[in-house]
């Protein structure tokens, strides 16, 4: 599961989730209200907080599918970071 | 591939005035005929040159007319925009009948209401929509784009033409829907000859050029993406259709394809701008960006001329109902920054008071449109036809476009804002009226009122019922294209009036008052 970071980037950006309702990761974050822009100012958000850049070949809508996908991407560039 | 431009609408004389007695499919004709291998639309599957459109359109109107469609017969479509839709946008126009395109976003909801609205002959959608559009098309037949593609390849490869068919200037081409002050889309009936004026009045103030490649991220649904069909043919221009594509990429895209042209809307540049700082100082053709939508903040237009070292932000202005009323050329940008333009060639636009007396300048009062791009009403809507569209005092047509302003001793005009429920969100036009109606539709609200944006303060929707408000969003999400979702849902126990009754939306703004957007 992922950080508390990345929960609080990512909340402010789907709407339609109460403060209440568990974000799992398996959620379409569209139909909690993620749209295009937002999805673009939420790259550059973890690109910022996490000091990652993302691959060109992770710019695409499936990475920012769902919560899950999207904390695997940001990881992964993590992991490659570290080492 | 001829490199001249043909016209240089600003910097020479005019080549020549706008036509209003021409067709739809000339404008594709006659780019064909001067530039037949250069190239006409490009896809994120592929291009076409204008000889091999042409070829695609003839033999989409030979399609049709072998499925019994004819003059004046609507023929709706709910697709992407990729550059079949584009043939069968010219193919339609040569067979004389009328292209409703709707917006893929456009839910059953109000997929409903246009489908009895337009009345169309025949409906043309996605494979996977079939069933579910058939089913609320009651009987009339809906095809998926491989069935008919299959078909329309058939003819391209035999050369099949149909038998002809008679189209004048004042036929309709197109029905275009937009929001309107009513719960439910109307349409703006759009003929033939006012498109054409419309296209060329506007490229004599842009000057599409054989050499300009327009990237389109909009949906041809959508007026601003239907007119960049006929505008890059004006121009003898490339057309990218790039709606669809991820918008992660898009600056990439814009690179990569060699983009001169973009347009944009507010919300556009900003996803635009925000990506440039990414990936900053790479090399980009873009010589114009042209915005419309809605006002473009000054911090913007600067992040894009930043970014794109060389290129203009040019202003533009308008509605559906005429298309565009005006464009604000470069050369007038620095001593009338808050002007939204000049009036299109040949056409007038001013402010008049309650009589419809046109106003001194600087006296502020609804702007009025006059001219050959105002088209002739909304489609089986006599009464709201009768309010926008009025006779002019020296004949023909005077558009009351609802937009309040002024203009200046130079007759640029300057946008004050709206009267009615109307409003802009997300480039997007929107009424309150439509987006309560959908969420009254959700079982357990009882009333809801809508809160347009304002600087500081998103969208916002209240509701009165037994509802939670992020139930309320999702719902409204189902029901409402995801520009006219609100940001912000309140549910209370009720919602404040006027002393006549109406939402009391300056106390519910009052409730937001303090939030951020």
């Amino acid at each position: 599961m992922w950080d508390d970071q990345f929960e609080q980037i990512l909340r402010p950006f789907v709407p339609f989730l109460g403060p209440q309702e568990e974000l799992t990761p398996d959620a379409e974050l569209k139909d909690l209200g993620l749209d295009s822009l937002a999805t673009v100012q939420l790259l550059g958000t973890l690109e910022e907080a996490y000091q990652v850049r993302f691959r060109d070949s992770a710019l695409t809508m499936d990475t920012f599918r769902t919560a899950g996908v999207l904390w695997d991407t940001v990881q992964s560039m993590l992991h490659t970071a570290a080492s | 591939m001829n490199g001249q431009p043909t016209a240089q609408a600003r910097a020479d004389a005019p080549v020549r005035d706008a036509r209003s007695d021409a067709r739809v499919h000339d404008l594709l004709d006659e780019a064909t005929a001067e530039h037949p291998d250069a190239p006409a639309v490009a896809d994120g599957a592929g291009r076409w040159t204008y000889r091999e459109l042409a070829a695609h359109s003839h033999a989409v109107d030979a399609w049709l007319e072998e499925h019994g469609i004819g003059h004046g017969d609507r023929v709706l479509v709910q697709l992407p925009s990729t550059r079949e839709l584009v043939a069968l946008m010219y193919g339609t126009a040569r067979r004389g009948a009328v292209l409703v395109p709707v917006n893929t976003g456009m839910k059953d909801f109000h997929l409903r209401a246009v489908v009895e609205n337009s009345e169309p002959a025949l409906l043309v959608v996605s494979d996977p929509a079939v069933e579910r559009i058939a089913a609320l098309a009651e009987g009339v037949p809906v095809l998926g784009l491989g069935e008919a593609w299959q078909g329309i390849t058939a003819l391209r490869v035999r050369g099949a033409r149909s038998g002809g068919a008679e189209v004048g200037p004042e036929d309709l081409a197109v029905l275009v829907y937009t929001s309107g002050s009513t719960a439910a889309p109307k349409a703006v009936i759009c003929p033939h000859g006012r498109m054409v004026f419309a296209t060329e009045a506007i490229n004599l103030e842009l000057g599409y050029r054989p050499d300009d490649v327009v990237f389109c991220r909009f949906p041809i649904s959508w007026d601003y993406g239907l007119y960049k069909v006929l505008l890059t043919a004006a121009g003898r221009s490339e057309l990218v259709l790039a709606d669809g594509e991820s918008d992660l990429v898009l600056l990439r895209r814009i690179r990569e394809t060699g983009a001169t042209v973009v347009p944009i809307v507010p919300s556009l540049a900003t996803m635009i701008c925000a990506l440039a700082e990414r990936e900053p100082s790479q090399e980009s053709r873009v010589r114009m960006f042209t915005n419309t939508g809605a006002a473009l903040p000054k911090t913007t237009a600067d992040g894009l001329r930043t970014a794109f070292p060389g290129a203009e932000v040019i202003i533009q202005f308008g509605q559906t109902e005429c298309k565009r009323v005006s464009v604000l050329p470069p050369s007038h940008q620095d001593a009338k920054p808050d002007s939204v333009g000049r009036p299109l060639p040949g056409t007038r636009a001013f402010a008049v008071d309650d009589e419809g007396r046109a106003l001194p300048p600087w006296e502020t009062g609804e702007i009025v449109v006059e001219g050959p791009h105002v088209m002739p009403g909304y489609w089986r809507a006599p009464e709201q036809t009768a309010r926008a569209f009025r006779p002019a005092p020296d004949g023909g047509l005077r558009l009351h476009t609802g937009d309040f302003g002024h203009v200046d001793e130079d007759g640029f005009l300057y946008y004050e804002g709206r009267r009615d429920d109307m409003f802009k969100h997300k480039g997007v036009r929107m009424s309150t009226t439509e987006i309560e109606g959908a969420a009254t539709d959700i079982p357990g609200v009882r009333a809801a009122a809508v809160v347009p944006p304002a600087p500081g303060r998103d969208l916002a929707v209240f509701a009165e019922g037994d509802i939670d408000p992020h139930t309320l969003l999702k719902e409204l999400s189902l029901r409402l294209e995801p520009a006219k979702v609100p940001g912000v849902s309140r549910v209370v126990d009720e919602l404040p009036l006027t002393p006549h009754g109406k939402h009391d939306r300056k106390q519910l703004a009052r409730l937001l008052e303090g939030t951020t957007p």
